[in-house]
């Protein structure tokens, strides 16, 4: 188990990606917590980056920061509306 | 979105009963990530499942020197095989789908399953037919407002011709400036509301850079990382700029949402048609019929119909949920 | 790669608090996304445990001693990764439906109201 740059960088992402998910376990607008699992399906496409799978990590960014959080805003306007302009 | 206030009701609160009730839950969730982290350590101490036994150099200049008789799993296997009875590159998009095509087909499936659900549990039936007959009736006293306009134009043109000068100009110059209110208050209302420039001017710069880019993935995944359902994703990320820049009027008359769903189901057909070509010569499902000069081989075309399908579904999935959008706006 | 295994059971271990635990819609659908991300996290860390590069005949790069990281693992994670947006647009459409039911999105007040 060298200290190399790899694995110093893993251990970053990992801590990163973990409390981006509690942020969003915990936070208490259900906005933020979207925003924080964006971050931690970003932190876990960079982690797999780093763990040699560029296909799973291209489908994650895709799915994981873009489609998820998509759909997750578009069903809290759903249900929310435009907020103050209503 | 940014200066938006939530409800109260989506704030979490802090004080409920039941604090027992808490406590054993969580032990209960203390345990098991106990229980965890010590599996965890055992595992780290395992063997890994592939030691990279195989001479990957050796297999690049001649794919089919090589013994499975050290081969210690499933994954040694396909690594020493693949340059041999594929023509990808990318062992990963083999394996997806050339050696495991059953496990893509099922996911597919669950694809459209998930497509259907939606829909089954997004259609208001009632409410619909309830906003039809209420733009039947708009539309109606729109034309009878629309009829009014124009037979009170005629009342003022015949007043000003049958009448003296100063008294009924005056009142018929006031009738038709009231007209031309009415009228210019019914081509507002009439006419799509814009978005924000900036926004507009974005997605016309993205638009056509995201569907050339993940047509290009989804072509690609053989030979770089990729494949079907990346390209998909990407471009079905078309939909969601038209709705950003557009609106939902416009994403509407862009994207039809019957197409889109049909399509899905003519690209699933499609895979399966191919993997079963194998198993009507008398080999496996998802058989792999190669033309080596060209690259083309079955998984390839398995991998098109996937990202077709891929691409489709999702767009069809956005613009339902967008479509929920728009009618509660109008509400 | 014990870090890793470690991390997967956290995030296993804390989306399954924030399901159990948690009263409002759509902190329980986003309990289920951190649960995919930490069994997705678990599966490509048993892959890549021989300290290999990506599976991919890349032009020209593969020298004498290269060796791969284990494949079939990416390929299992690449159609959990789908499995796990198509729960969570239908979970959504679930929980879209229940506000326009019930009027509030607690699952206290609905549990009480009985349809």
């Amino acid at each position: 188990m060298g200290i190399d740059l790899v694995s110093v960088l893993n251990v970053l992402v990992l801590i990163g990606a973990l409390a981006s998910a509690v942020v969003a376990v915990q936070a208490r607008r259900v906005l933020e917590s979207i925003i924080a699992l964006a971050a931690a399906g970003s932190f876990m496409a960079v982690e797999f980056l780093l763990l040699q799978a560029p296909d799973v990590a291209i489908a994650e960014a895709a799915v994981g920061a873009v489609l998820g959080t998509v759909l997750y805003v578009i069903a809290l306007r759903r249900v929310v509306g435009k907020g103050e302009n209503k | 979105m940014l200066n938006y206030q939530e409800p109260a009701f989506l704030t979490v609160e802090e004080n409920e009963q039941g604090a027992k009730g808490r406590l054993w839950g969580l032990l209960a969730l203390g345990t098991i990530l106990l229980f965890g982290i010590v599996c965890a350590v055992r595992l780290g101490a395992l063997a890994p499942t592939f030691d990279g036994a195989v001479d990957v150099a050796a297999l690049e200049q001649n794919p089919t020197a090589y013994t499975l008789d050290r081969a210690d799993g499933a994954a040694a296997v396909i690594v020493a095989k693949n340059l041999a009875e594929t023509a990808a590159k990318n062992i990963c998009f083999s394996v997806v789908f050339n050696f495991r095509g059953y496990d893509t087909m099922g996911e597919s499936f669950i694809l459209i399953a998930a497509l259907a659900g939606s829909l089954c549990i997004l259609r208001t039936p009632k409410k619909a037919a309830q906003k039809k007959a209420g733009e039947l009736t708009q539309k109606a006293q729109l034309q009878s407002a629309e009829a009014e306009n124009t037979a009170a134009a005629i009342r003022a043109q015949e007043q000003v011709a049958a009448a003296s000068a100063p008294a009924q100009e005056h009142g018929a110059a006031g009738e038709v400036s009231q007209e031309q209110i009415r009228k210019e208050a019914a081509e507002q209302t009439r006419r799509p509301r814009l978005r924000s420039i900036v926004v507009r001017c974005c997605a016309n710069l993205f638009l056509p850079l995201a569907i050339t880019f993940g047509g290009y993935v989804i072509l690609h995944g053989d030979s770089s990382p990729g494949g079907g359902f990346q390209g998909g994703v990407l471009v079905a990320s078309a939909v969601l700029l038209v709705f950003l820049g557009y609106g939902t009027k416009k994403l509407s008359t862009t994207f039809r949402m019957g197409f889109l769903h049909d399509s899905e189901t003519v690209a699933e057909l499609l895979y399966i048609a191919i993997g079963l070509i194998g198993v009507l010569v008398g080999l496996d499902f998802a058989w792999n019929f190669m033309i080596d000069t060209l690259s083309v081989e079955t998984a390839v075309l398995m991998n098109n119909a996937v990202g077709y399908h891929v691409m489709t579904g999702i767009g069809c999935l956005l613009i339902m949920m967008l479509g929920m959008l728009s009618t509660s706006e109008e509400e | 790669m014990t870090f890793n295994y470690i991390c997967a059971f956290a995030f296993i271990v804390l989306g399954l608090y924030c399901i159990v635990a948690k009263h409002n819609l759509f902190k329980i659908v986003i309990g289920m996304s951190v649960v995919d991300y930490g069994a997705n996290l678990l599966i490509v860390s048993i892959g890549a445990t021989n300290g290999g590069t990506a599976p991919i005949y890349t032009a020209g790069e593969i020298g004498a001693g290269t060796v791969f990281v284990d494949p079939i693992p990416q390929a299992l994670t690449l159609t959990s990764i789908v499995i796990g947006a198509c729960v969570t647009a239908m979970a959504l459409s679930l929980v879209i439906k229940l506000y326009q039911q019930y009027g509030t999105l607690d699952t206290r007040e609905i549990r009480r109201l009985h349809g």
